[in-house]
């Protein structure tokens, strides 16, 4: 007896029961119901695909996409029926409960929404159980339905009153049944759990992520931690750009070549501009130079001028920065796997970078594997201090700093300062060798704070002692350092005997099914339900599956 | 009781064994024999086997330790293989694999990876550095 239609694509689950799926692939179907089977035929050009039950069982219907649109109910009985219908991203789930009596029949009631439901979308009807064989009450639904459930009601006494809660499930009787699928969603269909599958762990309405809306519950314990969600979420930070520090006219930084710089003091030592100076400014001209900065680096923020001293145009023609800080990209080198296994991370593989200025820095080799390590320097023109950024595609990983400007002397007590803060960097230096020594590796010079426990471990050969040298070149000593940064890998050298895996096995920590399994298999745990055997004899399996078989 | 005897070349811990029928005879176990581990006499004439199968229990068994009795008999030392014995419903159970020839991950540590006490080193320059031309600047209040 034909009793409806459904669309295409539907998938039909009688009873809850995975090997009784029927999904439904015509343009076109009817539903028909032979003997408690679902058949399909094909069926003409009606804008709405009906399915249509008595309801005396309960049904429930999911879709994936544009689900349940309309549904429509018809009762020709005395009952009292409640209606969940709802989406899961048009709007939450809602109830439409109506009393139909003797005197107030309703008939034909429709639930419509205009715009669909996207996403789960579902349809839980339920009676009060009142059934009267001579007046069937039917229900109809509106398509496209992209799965329906037909579960007996006498699986899940549900009463009408019944608490319903969006995207968790529901109770019943004190009861929670959550909606987690017990097989991996990877088919489109929605599975509930049945009363032998209701775990109390789960009965927290509060903690449970019902499936199918918050998918990742796998049936961990919801009291017990294992909740998260486990979304990887990340936000790029990429560097600022540089402040434009400036101090108007107070001071002017000079970008000057030696030309420039012979012509100015040509110009300092002349006699009508030294009288002019001092009969304007009544003071020495070198008073107004604050100091010459050596940098291995050109400022691209400049304007062209004259040189001023004081109030007085020396005429000599310089470029003067428009702002003092600068930022120097230095590239960026990829980081691929190279032996595609843990060892191509920490604290297998390390990786350090030297950087002009600062010194040789450790850094977590994690951080870029799979990325890329990315450089890029600060440099302040008016100190000569510099800032570098280590970043992989995301964001700033670690930072470091030092000095690379050379101040030099262009009066007699400059000099002196010169070689003292020279002197004050040998006694750092100083204190970075004793630190090796005695294996506490210090910090570059400031900014570092990278150094990873990383390096300490105690797997393997990378317990070895890590004598390489960070050796901060800060101060005037950078600028007699190498000035191209490079990165320093170290890897582990790796010697696998041919039949390893043939004799050992790899390591694997996955649940599978023995059968399922070729080659040498080592059992980490393993519970013996399916063996009838003796508890000598089981426990000898158990031993020797731990110890390891040949599958 | 019947045993069958067979020459096997595969390795104890294998779950399926490779057989070689050898002979099918018929011996007598001592009253107070397990099934578990238990000695047994054959022929001298029966060579060559080291595996063998009780029809009657259903059981897989080693035969070691051969030894030459007066008699010209060679008394065996039987002991139960569960693994060959119970080989069909073993397949059927599901564990957490510790170490697998086929399915590992090589992202897990492994502490028995033969690893070398030799690191190598690899150098990569950036593709830009500082400037190897010197760039001056003077600061002059104005």
């Amino acid at each position: 007896m034909s009793i409806g239609k459904v669309v295409n694509n539907a998938i039909l689950v009688k009873n809850d029961d995975p090997t009784q799926v029927k999904t439904v692939r015509v343009t076109k179907g009817i539903l028909d119901r032979d003997n408690n089977k679902f058949t399909v035929t094909e069926w003409g050009e009606d804008i709405f695909d009906w399915a249509y039950e008595r309801i005396d069982e309960r049904w429930r219907i999911g879709g994936l996409s544009g689900a349940v649109a309309l549904f429509n109910i018809y009762t020709g009985n005395e009952r009292n029926i409640t209606v969940y219908l709802g989406g899961q991203d048009v709007e939450s789930f809602r109830s439409y409960t109506y009393n139909e009596t003797r005197e107030n029949p309703r008939e034909g009631e429709q639930w419509s929404n205009a715009n669909g439901f996207k996403g789960g979308c579902g349809l839980y009807l339920f009676y009060d159980g009142t059934t009267n064989p001579e007046k069937p009450t039917y229900f109809f639904i509106g398509a496209p339905v992209a799965l329906i459930y037909k579960t007996p009601i006498v699986a899940h006494p549900v009463p009408y009153e019944h608490t319903f809660i969006q995207h968790k499930g529901y109770e019943v009787n004190g009861l929670w049944y959550p909606y987690i699928s017990k097989t991996p969603y990877t088919d489109n269909i929605f599975r509930d759990y049945s009363e032998s599958d209701y775990d109390p762990r789960k009965a927290n309405p509060t903690t449970i992520q019902g499936f199918p809306f918050g998918v990742n519950n796998n049936g961990l314990s919801t009291s017990k931690g294992g909740q998260g969600d486990m979304v990887d979420w990340t936000e790029d930070i990429p560097i600022d750009t540089a402040p434009r520090l400036t101090t108007g006219d107070f001071l002017r930084v000079y970008k000057m070549s030696a030309v420039t710089l012979n012509q100015l003091r040509e110009k300092l030592i002349s006699n009508g501009f030294l009288d002019n100076l001092i009969s304007k400014l009544r003071t020495n001209a070198m008073d107004y130079i604050m100091g010459l900065t050596a940098i291995p680096l050109s400022a691209s923020n400049v304007a062209t001028g004259t040189i001023q001293i004081g109030n007085l145009d020396t005429e000599v023609s310089a470029e003067f920065l428009s702002w003092y800080i600068g930022d120097l990209d230095c590239g960026e080198i990829d980081f691929t796997e190279y032996f595609q296994t843990y060892m191509d991370y920490s604290p297998y593989t390390k990786v350090s970078v030297y950087l002009p200025f600062c010194g040789i820095i450790p850094l977590s080799v994690d951080a870029f594997m799979n990325d890329k390590l990315k450089l890029t320097y600060r440099v302040d023109f008016l100190t000569g201090y510099c800032v570098a950024f280590i970043s992989n595609s995301h964001g700033i990983v670690t930072t470091a700093s030092g000095q690379c400007g050379y101040q030099l002397p262009i009066r007699s007590n400059d000099y002196s300062r010169v070689i003292s803060s020279g002197l004050g960097i040998v006694g750092g230096a100083a204190s970075a060798a004793w630190g090796l020594a005695t294996g506490n590796i210090p910090l570059a010079a400031g900014g570092v704070a990278a150094y990873t426990a990383a390096l300490s471990s105690t797997v393997n050969n990378v317990n070895k002692p890590d004598v390489m040298s960070n050796g901060a070149l800060g101060g005037n000593f950078g600028l007699l350092g190498n000035r191209t940064p490079y990165i320093i890998i170290q890897r582990p050298t790796i010697s696998i005997p041919k039949d390893y895996a043939k004799t050992l096995g790899y390591m694997s920590r996955i649940s599978a099914k023995l059968g399922d399994l070729k080659g040498f298999t080592r059992v980490e745990e393993i519970h013996l339900e399916h063996i009838n055997a003796s508890a000598e004899e089981k426990g000898m399996i158990e031993s020797l599956l731990k110890e390891g078989v040949i599958l | 009781m019947i045993i069958k005897l067979y020459k096997t070349l595969s390795e104890d811990n294998a779950l399926d064994k490779a057989l070689t029928t050898v002979a099918e005879i018929d011996i007598k176990i001592l009253a107070t024999a397990t099934t578990t581990t238990f000695d047994l006499t054959l022929s001298g004439d029966i060579r060559d086997v080291n595996y063998m199968y009780v029809p009657a229990w259903g059981k897989y068994y080693f035969l070691k330790a051969p030894r030459v009795e007066r008699n010209g008999l060679v008394r065996y030392s039987a002991s139960i293989d569960v693994l060959m014995t119970y080989k069909a419903q073993i397949r059927e159970e599901t564990g957490i694999i510790l170490r697998q020839e086929n399915e590992g991950n090589l992202y897990i540590a492994d502490s028995s990876f033969p690893v070398e006490n030799r690191n190598k080193m690899f150098f990569k320059k950036f593709p830009k550095g500082f400037d190897e031309l010197l760039n001056y600047y003077l600061v002059v209040g104005v």
